[in-house]
């Protein structure tokens, strides 16, 4: 397979994972919280400051269907880290060659 | 297992604050020289692939569910260091944008998810291909049980973290049971979802893992290793 093939095929399984989530994933507690709640500590949880952004637990604010919702907080999200993500590596690379040189 | 603000004290936090940047310090510096023109965009997908999976919570009964870390994962797929800095952008924009782990917390976060599995799960994978047969099948089930060792630690240095700095006071032994119990679990879905995306990549460019490096022809090895 080219790499862009590799490329392609890992970029839309991360799509088809988040469309595939907001509608199929558990709702239910993760390990953690479940263990926060069994332990009796959930209730120190604070609100993180970002807790009221647009996109805030997974949710798309103005978007009505919490399925579609949380599809497009998703998709939103991959875009994101693909960037700042292919960013961070490229910005590491170059600094490298430029100390080298 | 993100970690939200409240459960652990200002000066934990700003314990694991400072580590999670020493960490990333570090890794930023040894990425620079292991990264290679041609498996350097690797990292970004890895990231976007591991925000995405994250977000796909499984069942695991008990009215609880599990999601993959994916530090093992990122680990065998560009190599420990690089795999640091993935884990760190997603989980700063899960924290930024999501309200997904605290912001005071990010720190531990970046601690036990960007730095604890992917250290476990890379030894571990080392450890397990060191001794199964040199090709390229071998990579995907050493990646699983690094995967699957790297949950339950994880979930173990979040104890200890807690019995350090945790808000309210729980017997270590309780929340250590409590914390193993359910992370095995939760483990059992990290080593299958590990399994199935190494083997596809595996199986297509065994020659874009970098786990997989000490598979290559020696002299392709030495080149990228110099560089």
């Amino acid at each position: 397979m080219s790499f862009r093939g590799v490329v392609l095929a890992v970029l839309g399984s991360a799509v088809l994972i988040v469309v595939m989530a907001s509608g199929f994933a558990s709702g239910d507690p993760d390990g953690l919280v479940k263990t926060s709640q069994s332990q009796g500590f959930d209730r120190s949880a604070e609100d993180s400051a970002t807790a009221d952004g647009p996109l805030a637990g997974y949710q798309a604010r103005g978007v009505d269907d919490p399925v579609l919702g949380k599809s497009v907080s998703g998709l939103v999200g991959c875009a994101v880290v693909l960037l700042i993500g292919t960013a961070t590596v490229a910005l590491v690379r170059r600094r490298g060659r430029r100390v080298e040189a | 297992m993100h970690v939200p603000d409240g459960f652990l004290d200002l000066q934990t936090s700003l314990a694991t604050g400072a580590v999670a940047i020493g960490v990333v310090g570090v890794a930023i510096t040894r990425a620079r020289h292991k990264l290679e023109d041609r498996t350097a965009p690797l990292a970004g997908l890895v990231a976007t692939f591991v925000f995405a999976a994250q977000m796909f919570n499984f069942p695991v009964g008990a009215g609880t569910s599990g999601h993959l870390i994916g530090g093992a994962l990122a680990a065998v797929l560009v190599g420990p260091w690089t795999a640091i800095l993935c884990m760190s952008v997603v989980l700063l924009v899960q924290a930024i944008l999501f309200a997904d782990g605290g912001v005071t917390a990010l720190g531990t976060n970046i601690g036990l998810m960007g730095i604890v599995t992917v250290a476990v799960g890379w030894l571990i994978f080392r450890l397990v291909a060191r001794v199964l047969p040199k090709r390229p099948s071998s990579i995907a089930p050493a990646a699983a049980i690094g995967a699957f060792v790297s949950v339950p630690a994880a979930a173990m240095a979040f104890v200890v973290l807690y019995e350090v700095g945790g808000t309210a006071g729980i017997p270590f032994g309780r929340l250590a049971a409590a914390m193993l119990g359910v992370h095995l679990l939760i483990a059992v879905g990290e080593a299958f979802i590990t399994f199935a995306a190494v083997s596809a990549i595996a199986a297509v460019r065994p020659d874009l893992v970098q786990g997989a490096v000490h598979l290559r022809p020696s002299a392709e090895r030495s080149l990228a290793s110099a560089r």
